[in-house]
């Protein structure tokens, strides 16, 4: 234990010192880049965004909740990240430091009166492994596993501070712009607080649970309001696999394709149907059964979907409104993607940005079946994001473009798009959505 | 019963929100004479210390009975006794605050704290023995000395941070004492120093 807890920084001042160094680091590779790049023309870029992945990685994992947090939800961005950021950041998601033993017993006397060993038939003192912002124990009572979620203390505190350390260093590793970064930290802070309410996500976590328990190979857990507080969860044990190492498992296509499947139905179900969704769609979050079904883990997330966005962003998504040009400038502009004083130049170059991405995010809705593992498809969508990230219209907007709801859509589709490609699935993709 | 002179000293705390001006004044409310006070206590600070050793030994009772305690390495031990102290405080909270707000201060710190210092050191320097001999924590001659002096400065720093903690539930002394215990424990665990001592040593030797 003493070597996992020996690396964490303890104070903000040495967090900042963190940053600082890692700043430096990556200042570094530059220098080592260009100096390669003297003597050997073929060092790529790619090299470099690996190094400098590798050294904000390292920093980042000695960081804890909020800053943690906010390395998995840069992981899930593929599309902005270069792939080589997203593989370092994609290991934060299993990594953060212990709670000691005096402090387990202390919140749980603390919140429910009664030591772990007391309410338990048996304990784990020790981890079984950590999420973002707490760790989960395995107990058992009544011959039943149980997993119980413990939040790190003053985890809520530290968020906005841990956000602020990490905005200069994100503004400079992915080149934002302050006002783009604005709306993005300002969705991230308003989630993060949330996740630090175990109550209220104790409350969703059932909502949708019972909501989707008919929906075929999903599984929930049963959860435990009694044995559960502001920071503390008690849920069902699951037995099953990371992503990656139910992958190494090579299971059937028959398999995946059914897995994959009860993923989409989840998340579009929840879109249409329940209009708010599991917002966290990065890979962390689920269990994969090899039998074929999934677990869905962590409902900290959630985010609904307002009325108005919801018929405006799936309007966007209509096939046939590309024939209709006013229809199209309507909802643009009120998805806040062109704006009324823009010059035609402009509603013209935005219109096509979008056009070309909403081209891309319809491609899986315009057949019955759409097989997930066609690379074509994914390298398509990341060299788009590339582009748009050195588009200098993109960055040089006057005004912000684009509003968070539809931040926080897009995510999840592209989340749950990147986890089905990894799946290599094939899946029906008319099931739930509006008709048209 | 008649409540004794430290319960009527107590509630006069709570009540008042501070002290009484003299143990004359004290007494003679209470309708007894000051020399019955010099009895049993020789001054509100000797007073406060006592009632202030009583918590953190009903604290240790509780902790040794407790067979998740027994089972814990030095390191977990250490905080257990942080955290069930201040839980124990927290009842006490009021008490503490005025205390701490009304009571004397000498050279190495509040007056009241003068009991529970020689307490916490023997229970400190047991663990530290303990765990010595388990070997999770350096053996380093006469610096095995420093220790119990050091980890009680750090107790009444921790006890300082916690009367002014305004976060909710107390998170901050929490996250206090969990960085805290494991930084110290870090440096007195086996570690880089003692190594490094071990090369320096055997350097000199061969020479």
């Amino acid at each position: 234990m003493a070597e996992e807890q020996s690396k964490i920084p303890t104070s903000k001042i040495e967090r900042t010192g963190k940053f600082v160094r890692t700043g430096l680091k990556v200042g570094g590779n530059y220098v080592k880049h260009f100096a390669k790049k003297l003597v050997n023309k073929e060092v790529s870029q790619e090299e470099l965004d690996e190094a400098n992945a590798k050294d904000i990685y390292n920093t980042l994992s000695e960081l804890k909740g909020s800053a943690l947090k906010v390395a998995q939800m840069l992981s899930m961005d593929r599309g902005i990240l270069p792939a080589a950021f997203s593989d370092q950041f994609a290991q934060a998601q299993h990594k953060a430091p212990p709670l000691s033993g005096p402090l387990i017993v202390k919140t749980f006397k603390q919140y429910l009166a009664k030591s772990p060993q007391e309410i338990f038939d048996e304990f784990d003192m020790k981890a079984a492994h950590a999420a973002s912002i707490g760790q989960v124990h395995k107990a058992k009572k009544d011959g039943k596993d149980l997993a119980i979620k413990i939040q790190y203390p003053g985890v809520g505190d530290s968020v906005i501070s841990d956000l602020n350390l990490v905005r200069p260093v994100a503004r400079r590793m992915f080149g934002w712009k302050d006002r783009d970064m604005e709306i993005y930290f300002e969705e991230v802070k308003a989630r993060l607080v949330e996740e630090t309410d175990y109550k209220l996500e104790l409350r969703r976590s059932m909502e949708i649970s019972e909501a989707c328990k008919d929906l075929p190979n999903l599984v929930f857990s049963n959860y435990y309001p009694e044995y559960s507080a502001e920071r503390i969860i008690t849920m069902d044990w699951v037995d099953g696999l990371h992503l990656e190492d139910f992958l190494a498992t090579n299971p059937s296509q028959e398999i995946r394709n059914q897995i994959g499947q009860a993923l989409w139905d989840f998340y579009n179900f929840q879109i249409h149907k329940l209009r708010k969704m599991h917002a966290d769609a990065h890979p962390g979050n689920y269990l994969f059964i090899p039998e074929g079904s999934v677990a869905i883990l962590d409902f900290g997330c959630v985010k609904e979907i307002p009325e108005k966005f919801y018929d405006n962003y799936f309007q966007l998504l209509k096939p046939q409104i590309l024939n209709n040009p006013e229809e199209l400038e309507r909802s643009l502009l009120a998805a806040q993607i062109i704006m009324e004083d823009d010059s035609p130049a402009e509603k013209e170059l935005y219109t096509n940005i979008v056009l070309e991405a909403l081209e891309m995010v319809l491609t899986p809705f315009h057949q019955e079946r759409f097989d997930f593992s066609d690379e074509k498809y994914f390298d398509r969508i990341y060299e788009y994001g590339e582009r748009m990230g050195r588009n200098p219209a993109m960055r040089n907007s006057r005004v912000p473009r684009g509003d968070a709801d539809g931040m926080y859509l897009n995510r999840t589709y592209f989340g749950l798009f990147s986890i089905l490609n990894q799946l290599g699935a094939e899946v029906e993709t008319r099931k739930y959505m509006p008709a048209y | 019963m008649e409540p004794s002179i430290k319960e009527q000293y107590l509630n006069f705390l709570l009540e008042h929100g501070k002290r009484p001006a003299s143990v004359f004044k004290f007494m003679k409310n209470l309708g007894q004479q000051e020399a019955d006070f010099y009895k049993e206590y020789n001054s509100f600070d000797a007073l406060e210390a006592v009632v202030f050793k009583g918590y953190f030994e009903e604290v240790m009772t509780d902790l040794k009975a407790d067979e998740t305690y027994q089972s814990y390495p030095s390191r977990q031990k250490l905080a257990a006794i942080y955290y069930t102290w201040f839980e124990k405080l927290k009842l006490q909270r009021s008490l503490v605050s005025i205390m701490d707000n009304s009571g004397n201060r000498g050279m190495w710190g509040p007056a009241y704290l003068e009991g529970t210092e020689e307490s916490f050191k023997n229970e400190v320097n047991a663990i530290l023995i303990d765990g010595i001999d388990a070997g999770d924590i350096a053996d380093r001659w006469f610096v095995n000395q420093l220790y119990p002096g050091i980890l009680w400065n750090q107790a009444k720093f921790l006890l300082g941070l916690w009367i002014y903690d305004n976060s909710k539930d107390f998170s901050a002394t929490d996250a206090s004492i969990e960085k805290l215990v494991r930084f110290t424990f870090d440096l007195i665990e086996p570690n880089l120093i003692d190594s490094g001592w071990d090369l320096l040593v055997y350097t000199f030797k061969r020479k």
